[in-house]
């Protein structure tokens, strides 16, 4: 069942080629029939071809070279170029060659440790995507809520990673692994909060 | 509670038999209830706008979509449930959906459901309680409570109401005017909430960002989880709150005073535990890769 | 001045970036000087989309070689030059914008919003928003998603990556943008 509301959500989807066939059948059936979205469809049509129609190249009002080339070091220095950039995240690399050393020495510090409370919450995050996955696969949902349930889990799915990631980490922090735990939670709390709604739609 | 003497009577009403007469069809109904009567609508799709009145009478206006069967109206006296009825097949195709429109008592309270409904709710004392997809829902008065379930609608609410909370996925939440308790659980849509004082306040987000402006009570409970959202809080100057502040890999701006300091040796990470003020109420944050700003108004 | 398309002048085949590339990467400055100008136009267009302001560009522009220069050694030929340059350009202008964000943040007054980045008003009056002006002008978040997806031709998956953002939240900005630019241009 596709209203106009839902068809017209969606015709930018349709034109990026996100849908489901069942959904891009639905979604253009729609738009062929119905001025409104028919108009729309041709404008972002015509809007997507002139952003790709853009020159590549603008070129600066002035050179830019004098500014860049005095910026480059030491002209005599031999060998690569030093970094003077401040990285993002360097402290982290230096981190992870600390974890393993330390790994070395005291077992219980090996990244990739599961505990007790990670299994836990590991087997409850994969009950809930597995209760999406199977709404999803039924098919049952409209295109517009399965597309948004998609999305959803899509992007619980990478913070859920990186906080999983994170507690690997912080296995030798008691307080930083405690409250990673808790975020975790909330993210699976999360996440059977948007299967449960779009299950009853 | 009165109990009105016309009790539980259905009332069906029925479009013209044949299919080829299909043609949008107007609503006009009007039924007696209590003043604080629980209303409920399911209109699958199309409009749901409520307007609280005076009169002890729920009348519904608007038009039926052409591929409903019927608006069902069953009840009367402490409960009215209304619900536009549709064949039960799929592809159904629902073009515009149907409008309906409706005064209710001031005291009602409501509990609307729709997939790609608007729904719009003015002047009701009761408690306000909405699950849609993807229409748009707006909320203006003074509810005693208001629970919003969305997808990817837009949701404002502008009420002074004591209990707010609110559900979505992506759509973009707006909240004026809230105070004592809110909720809002987000995955990627942004928030920007400007409250009165808060004694409860829960924000719980994947990517979304949040924009908040309001009071923490003295005794308030205050937890923020975002994981790579922005946080931007803006508290009055003189504020006494105990703050417990954790980023994982995100950045701390905090006009109120001390920076984050490394967590420990061994982890990634960075925390804050101070006090400002004379300390009481209780804010505790918490994002992985998103930052934080604490501005003093 | 406005910026230029790149014109095609009657120059000498320069050498490309097959050869450039490992010159400059021994510390040939004058072989990154070439490539500089083989690929100025390419990066300042993203810049300027991306920023909205010629001048914010032209630093930013500067900044983007400053840095190609300093992580050449770690490019081994695993892509083209152009699309590692490219990466590095999107990088370079998202870090700057969250440093000035923070940066503004502690500068102003409570309740002022901060200045949009917006490009000058075209000069001639009455002239039709042109779409490069009206891209300029969408609010920064919409534009990065638009620029990267629509002009450059990221997919969306992408997009989100670099900007560090939920592939979802990268879907509504482009249709925000969208249904923005189609607003000003109709």
């Amino acid at each position: 069942m596709m209203t106009h509301q839902e068809a017209h959500a969606l015709l930018n989807d349709l034109l990026d080629d996100r849908l489901t066939p069942d959904a891009r059948a639905a979604v253009a059936a729609h738009a062929a029939g119905c001025s409104v979205c028919a108009a729309e469809l041709d404008g972002l049509r015509r809007l997507r071809e002139a952003a790709a129609d853009l020159p590549a190249e603008l070129r600066p009002a002035h050179d830019l070279w004098p500014g860049i080339a005095a910026r480059l070091g030491d002209p005599d220095a031999a060998g690569a170029p030093r970094s003077a950039v401040r990285h993002r995240r360097p402290r982290l690399t230096l981190l992870a060659a600390a974890v393993v050393a330390l790994a070395l020495l005291a077992p219980w510090l090996r990244p990739d440790r599961t505990t007790p409370e990670t299994a836990a919450l590991d087997a409850g995050y994969a009950q809930v995507r597995r209760d999406g996955e199977r709404l999803l696969a039924e098919g049952g949902l409209p295109p517009l809520a399965a597309a948004e349930l998609r999305d959803g889990m899509s992007a619980i799915d990478g913070a859920v990673r990186e906080t999983r990631q994170a507690l690997d980490r912080t296995a030798g922090a008691p307080d930083q692994f405690r409250r990673l735990t808790a975020c975790y939670r909330r993210k699976i709390d999360l996440l059977r909060q948007v299967v449960d709604r779009a299950a009853r739609t | 509670m009165n109990r009105n003497a016309t009790l539980a009577i259905a009332t069906v009403l029925l479009l013209a038999a044949a299919p080829a007469l299909a043609g949008r069809t107007p609503i006009d109904e009007t039924r007696k209830v209590d003043g604080d009567a629980v209303v409920r609508v399911d209109n699958l799709a199309g409009s749901i706008t409520v307007t609280g009145w005076d009169k002890n009478e729920v009348q519904i206006r608007g038009e039926l979509d052409e591929k409903a069967d019927e608006l069902r109206i069953d009840g009367g006296g402490d409960h009215l449930d209304i619900e536009v009825v549709y064949p039960k097949k799929k592809n159904l195709n629902i073009r515009e959906g149907s409008v309906l429109t409706l005064r209710v008592p001031h005291g009602c309270s409501l509990e609307l459901q729709g997939v790609s409904s608007d729904v719009e709710v003015r002047d009701l004392r009761g408690t306000i309680q909405s699950s849609t997809v993807s229409g748009d829902v707006q909320i203006h008065g003074k509810p005693a409570a208001v629970k919003i379930a969305s997808v990817s609608g837009e949701v404002t609410v502008e009420a002074e109401s004591d209990e707010v909370s609110i559900e979505s996925v992506s759509g973009r939440i707006e909240v004026r005017g809230a105070r004592r308790s809110l909720e809002i659980n987000l995955v990627s849509g942004d928030a920007d909430v400007q409250a009165g004082e808060l004694e409860r306040l829960r924000f719980n987000a994947v990517s979304g960002d949040l924009d908040l402006r309001a009071d923490p009570a003295r005794n308030a409970d205050w937890e923020l989880d975002c994981h790579s959202g922005e946080l931007t809080l803006e508290l009055p100057g003189g504020l006494d709150a105990d703050f417990d502040i954790n980023l994982f890999s995100g950045d701390l701006h905090n006009d109120f005073g001390p920076k984050a300091e490394r967590t420990s040796k061994f982890a990634p990470g960075k925390e804050l535990r101070f006090t400002a003020g004379k300390g009481g109420a209780r804010v505790e944050i918490n994002t992985f890769s998103g930052d934080v700003r604490l501005v003093k108004r | 001045m406005q910026p230029q398309p790149l014109a095609s002048p009657a120059a000498p085949p320069a050498p490309d970036d097959a050869l450039l590339v490992p010159r400059a990467r021994a510390g040939d400055r004058g072989a990154f000087e070439a490539l500089y100008r083989r690929h100025a136009g390419r990066v300042h267009a993203l810049c300027l989309r991306l920023c909205g302001d010629p001048q914010e560009a032209a630093g930013l522009t500067q900044d983007a070689f400053v840095r190609a220069w300093e992580r050449l050694p770690g490019f081994r030929g695993e892509s083209l030059l152009l699309t590692w340059l490219h990466r590095l350009t999107v990088n370079v202008v998202l870090d700057h914008r969250r440093a000035v964000r923070r940066r503004a943040l502690t500068e102003l007054d409570a309740g002022m919003d901060l200045p949009a980045l917006a490009p000058a008003a075209p000069d001639r009056p009455g002239a039709r928003l042109d779409l490069e002006s009206a891209v300029g002008a969408l609010p920064a978040g919409a534009r990065t998603v638009f620029v990267l997806h629509d002009v450059e031709g990221y997919r969306l998956r992408e997009v989100a990556d670099l900007c560090g953002i939920a592939e979802g939240t990268a879907k509504s900005q482009l249709h925000r943008a969208r249904r923005l630019l189609r607003e000003v241009l109709a």
